[in-house]
C-alpha cells in the first residue's frame, strides 16, 4: 500500500513537472519569461519585447584586467535603445565568445531571440530572414539606402554569397554596424637595442623578414634570447591576402559547378606570389620561438620582458588596444602598431564584418527590424557601441560624422584602411579551408614552398569536388 | 486466458508501483542519448542546406586524409595511454596497499590532479615542457648536455607528451579503484603462500592478479572507452587545430572542427558522419573487450564447475 502510494505520488510529480515546463515561457499569449506581457494591453503601456542575442555583452559593468577600463553593461545599451524606440522593451541575451556559433544557433532556433548577431557566417541563411522584405515596404530604408549607407566591405559581406545556399545569393541578412581591422606590431625598444631600423607604417613581407633575421639571437644589450618574430599557425591565410595569393571571386549565381577552375584554382600552380608567400612563411618561422606550432612562446608579448621583435599574430595585437584606450604609455610608447602588408591588388587582412539581424522566428519582425536599423545607423547608439562594446572595431557607415571614435587618429586610420584595402570576394571557403590544411605541415618543415603550393591546389580541387557531391552537382 | 498471461498480469499488478521509478532514467536515456543519436544519424545523411544526400558524407569522410590521421592518432594515443596507465596504476595501488601509515594522505595526493581543471593542467605542462631552452625539462636536460626538445611543439613527440600529461591527471582514479580491489583480497592467501615458500612475483601473479581480475577488467574497459574519446587534453594543448602537423588531431577534435569551430568551415553532415563512425568504433572495441573478458570468465566458470563435479 505504501509502495503504491509512493508510486502514485511520483507519477503525479512527473506529470505536473511536464505540464509546468510545457506551459511555462509561453510568449505567444499572456506573460513572457521576463514577466513582461507582449500584448498591447500590458501594465507598462505599449512596449513590446524584443530579445537581442549579442556576443560577449555582459549585463553588468566589467573591468578590463589589463587596462583597468570599466566597460558598461548591456543595461546602458538597453536604456538607450528604449529611449530611441519607445514601443520596444529590450532584453539582451549574452552569448559567450567560446563556441558562440553553436550558442547563437541554439538561442535562435529555440525561439529565444528576435535579433541575432553574426559575422561572416554561412549559416546566416538558416538563422535570419532576408531583410529585403523589410526594405521593400520601408520608405525610410530601401535597398538603395542600404547601398548608399555602408562602406563597400560592409555591404558586400552583408549580401549573402555562398555555395551552400546558391538560391539565396544576394539576400541581405541583417545590417552591418562595425568592421574589424587587424594590425601587426613591432617592439621599438627591442629594435633599438639591436640597432635595426623600424619598419614602415605598411611594411612589405621582405622588410618584415629582414627585421626578423636581424633581431634573432642574443640581445646585444640584455644578453637574453630574442626572436625576430611570432606568427600563429592559423590565421596565416589572412596574412596571405596582402601577398596577392588569392583571386577575388565574383559569381552572381554561386553555382559551384560553374566555378571557373582555371581562373580561380589552377592559377595557384603557376603563381609566383603563392610560392613567394609560402617561402616567406618557411623563412620567417626560423626566427620564431620554438613553441609556435603549439601556440606557445608569446607569453611575454606587451610586457617589459618581451623577447619578440615583430608580432604577426593579430590575436595578440588586439590586446594592445585596451592599453591604448587606457593611455598606458609604458606599452604604447614601446609597442607600435603597423598595417598589414598589401600587394598589387591593394588588399589585406580578414574582411570581418559584424551584423545584427532579425531572426527567422522573431515574434515581432517589424519592430525587430526597427531595432536593427537603429543599432546600425543611429549615431548615438553607435557611439555607445564603440565606447563600451566594440572599442577596437571601426564603423561600417560611409558617413562617419558625429561618431566620436573617428576623432581618434588610430581609429580613423584603421577605418580608412578598411575602406580602401578590404578584400572583396563572393566566397573564400573554397581556398581558406584547403590552405589551412597546408600550414600544419609547413610550420614543422614537412613541406617546401613548391610542395605546399601543390598541396594547396590538390586540397582546393578536393574541397570543390566534395562540395559538388554534397550539392548533387 | 492462458496461465502465462494470468501470471504476467498478476506480476504486473503486484509490481507496477516500481515502474514509475524506472521511467525517469528511461525517459532520460531516450531524450538525451537515443534522440540525439538518431538526430546525428539523420544529419549525417544531409548537407548544410538540409537536403538528403544518402551516404555522400561518409564517402567524403573516408577519403579525407585528416580523418584517417585522426583515427590513427586516437588509436595510437589510446593504446599508449592504456598500456602505461593501468600498469602504473597497479604499481602505485600496490605500494599504497603496503604502506603501514599515510594511506589517506597518499590517496589525496593521487586524486588531486583529477580535480584540477584540464586547462590549468595544460598550462602547467606547457610551462614544464616548454620548447624553449629555458623550459623546466629542457633546462634539466641541458645540465646533462642534452639539446632542448620540442615536446608539445615537436610532431615526433607531441602525442607522447600529451599522454604523460593525461596519465598524470587521470591515474588517480585507476589507483583508487585498484587499491579498493586489493583491499578485498584476504591476507590469509598471502600468508598461506608465504608458508608454501612463494616469492613476491609468484604471489602477485598467482594471487593478486587473479583476485583483482574483475577490477582490472572494469578499469581496462572504462579506460578504453575514455581514451577513444580523447578531446579536452589535446584541445587544451593545441586548440582547435590539432597541431603540430595534425599529430594531436583526434576523432573528437576532428568532429569539433567540423561542427563547433569558429575558425573552420562548419559542415554538420561530415561532423555527424564522423560521430557515427566513432560510435561504431567504440561499440566494436567495447564488444570485443567484453566478449574476450566474458569468454575467459565463462571458461573459468566451466572449469570450476568441472572441478566441483569431480
Amino acid at each position: 500500500m505504501k509502495k503504491r502510494l509512493l508510486a502514485c505520488m511520483l507519477v503525479l510529480i512527473i506529470v505536473l513537472s511536464i505540464i509546468l515546463v510545457g506551459c511555462g515561457n509561453n510568449n505567444s499569449k499572456g506573460e513572457s519569461s521576463t514577466g513582461v506581457s507582449n500584448s498591447k494591453n500590458a501594465n507598462n503601456g505599449k512596449r513590446e519585447l524584443v530579445r537581442i542575442a549579442w556576443l560577449g555583452l555582459s549585463p553588468n559593468d566589467t573591468v578590463d584586467p589589463i587596462s583597468g577600463i570599466t566597460f558598461k553593461g548591456s543595461y546602458l545599451f538597453k536604456e538607450l535603445l528604449e529611449e530611441k524606440i519607445p514601443e520596444a522593451e529590450i532584453q539582451f541575451i549574452e552569448i559567450p565568445g567560446t563556441n558562440w556559433i553553436q550558442k547563437m544557433e541554439t538561442t535562435i532556433k529555440s525561439g529565444e531571440a528576435d535579433i541575432g548577431w553574426y559575422t561572416n557566417q554561412v549559416l546566416a541563411a538558416e538563422w535570419f530572414v532576408d531583410h529585403r522584405q523589410f526594405m521593400a515596404k520601408d520608405p525610410e530604408f530601401t535597398e538603395e539606402t542600404f547601398e548608399k549607407l555602408f562602406i563597400p566591405v560592409a555591404k558586400h559581406y552583408t549580401r549573402y554569397h555562398t555555395f551552400d545556399f546558391p538560391d539565396k545569393a544576394g539576400a541581405i541578412y541583417g545590417l552591418p554596424y562595425d568592421v574589424a581591422c587587424y594590425y601587426i606590431m613591432y617592439d621599438k625598444k627591442l629594435l633599438e637595442q639591436w640597432g635595426v631600423e623600424p619598419p614602415s607604417e605598411r611594411p612589405t613581407f621582405k622588410e618584415l623578414l629582414e627585421i626578423a633575421s636581424k633581431t634573432t639571437g642574443k640581445n646585444p644589450v640584455t644578453g637574453k634570447q630574442n626572436y625576430g618574430g611570432y606568427i600563429r599557425t592559423y590565421w596565416c591565410e589572412w596574412l596571405g591576402v596582402g601577398a596577392d595569393i588569392y583571386r577575388p571571386l565574383s559569381m552572381s549565381e554561386m553555382d559551384i559547378s560553374k566555378l571557373d577552375i582555371s581562373k580561380y584554382v589552377d592559377y595557384v600552380l603557376e603563381s609566383e606570389e603563392v610560392l613567394d608567400y609560402f617561402q616567406f612563411l618557411i623563412d620567417f618561422i626560423k626566427y620564431c620561438p620554438p613553441g609556435i606550432t603549439s601556440d606557445s612562446g608569446k607569453e611575454k608579448w606587451l610586457t617589459p620582458d618581451n623577447d619578440i621583435a615583430v608580432m604577426l599574430d593579430t590575436s595578440a595585437t588586439g590586446v594592445y588596444y585596451n592599453h591604448y584606450l587606457a593611455g598606458n604609455k609604458e606599452v604604447t610608447d614601446r609597442f607600435v602598431p603597423i598595417f598589414l602588408p598589401i600587394g598589387e591588388q591593394g588588399v589585406s587582412g580578414f574582411p570581418e564584418v559584424h551584423h545584427v539581424a532579425v531572426t527567422y522566428n522573431a515574434k515581432n519582425p517589424d519592430l525587430a527590424w526597427k531595432v536593427v536599423k537603429t543599432i546600425a545607423t543611429d549615431k548615438d547608439v553607435l557611439n555607445l557601441i564603440f565606447e563600451h562594446y566594440s572599442p577596437s572595431q571601426v564603423p561600417a557607415l560611409v558617413d562617419t560624422s558625429g561618431l566620436k571614435i573617428m576623432e581618434d587618429k588610430f581609429a580613423k586610420a584603421r577605418y580608412e584602411d578598411r575602406l580602401q584595402h578590404s578584400l572583396i570576394t563572393d566566397d573564400y571557403w573554397y581556398w581558406r579551408e584547403p590552405i589551412q590544411k597546408v600550414f600544419g605541415d609547413l610550420f614543422v618543415g614537412k613541406l617546401t614552398a613548391e610542395q605546399a603550393r601543390q598541396q594547396w591546389h590538390t586540397n582546393m580541387m578536393e574541397w570543390i569536388e566534395n562540395k559538388k557531391k554534397q550539392l548533387g552537382k | 486466458m492462458s496461465n502465462d498471461s494470468k501470471k504476467l498480469i498478476k506480476t504486473i499488478r503486484k509490481n507496477w508501483g516500481w515502474y514509475p521509478f524506472v521511467l525517469i532514467p528511461f525517459v532520460g536515456t531516450v531524450m538525451f542519448n537515443l534522440v540525439p543519436l538518431l538526430k546525428t544519424f539523420i544529419d549525417a545523411m544531409h548537407n548544410n542546406a538540409g537536403t538528403f544526400i544518402g551516404f555522400t558524407n561518409y564517402e567524403i569522410l573516408f577519403n579525407d586524409e585528416e580523418f584517417i590521421i585522426a583515427i590513427k592518432n586516437t588509436v595510437y594515443m589510446g593504446a599508449l595511454g592504456v598500456c602505461l596507465n593501468i600498469p602504473f596504476a597497479f604499481i602505485f595501488a600496490n605500494m599504497l596497499n603496503r604502506i603501514p601509515r599515510g594511506k589517506n594522505l597518499f590517496k589525496v595526493i593521487f586524486l588531486t590532479p583529477m580535480i584540477i581543471s584540464i586547462v590549468a593542467v595544460a598550462l602547467i605542462f606547457k610551462f614544464i615542457f616548454s620548447a624553449d631552452s629555458a623550459g623546466v625539462i629542457n633546462y634539466f636536460l641541458s645540465l646533462f648536455g642534452i639539446s632542448p626538445k620540442g615536446w608539445f611543439s615537436d610532431p615526433s613527440m607531441s602525442r607522447e607528451t600529451v599522454i604523460i600529461m593525461a596519465i598524470w591527471k587521470g591515474i588517480g582514479y585507476n589507483i583508487i579503484l585498484l587499491f579498493a580491489g586489493l583491499q578485498t583480497i584476504p591476507s590469509e592467501y598471502y600468508e598461506a603462500a608465504s608458508i608454501d615458500g612463494a616469492n613476491e612475483f609468484q604471489k602477485t601473479t598467482k594471487i593478486t592478479l587473479p583476485c583483482l581480475r574483475n577490477t582490472l577488467i572494469f578499469v581496462y574497459l572504462t579506460s578504453c572507452i575514455s581514451v577513444l574519446k580523447r578531446f579536452a587534453d589535446v584541445y587544451a594543448i593545441s586548440g582547435e587545430y590539432g597541431n603540430p602537423a595534425n599529430t594531436l588531431l583526434t576523432v573528437i577534435l576532428y568532429i569539433y572542427k567540423k561542427m563547433f569551430s569558429t575558425l573552420f568551415f562548419k559542415d554538420v553532415g561530415i561532423g555527424s558522419a564522423a560521430s557515427i563512425v566513432l560510435f561504431f568504433i567504440i561499440l566494436f572495441i567495447t564488444c570485443i573487450n567484453y566478449i574476450l573478458t566474458e569468454e575467459r570468465e565463462m571458461s573459468l566458470f566451466r572449469g570450476g564447475k568441472r572441478r566441483e563435479n569431480i
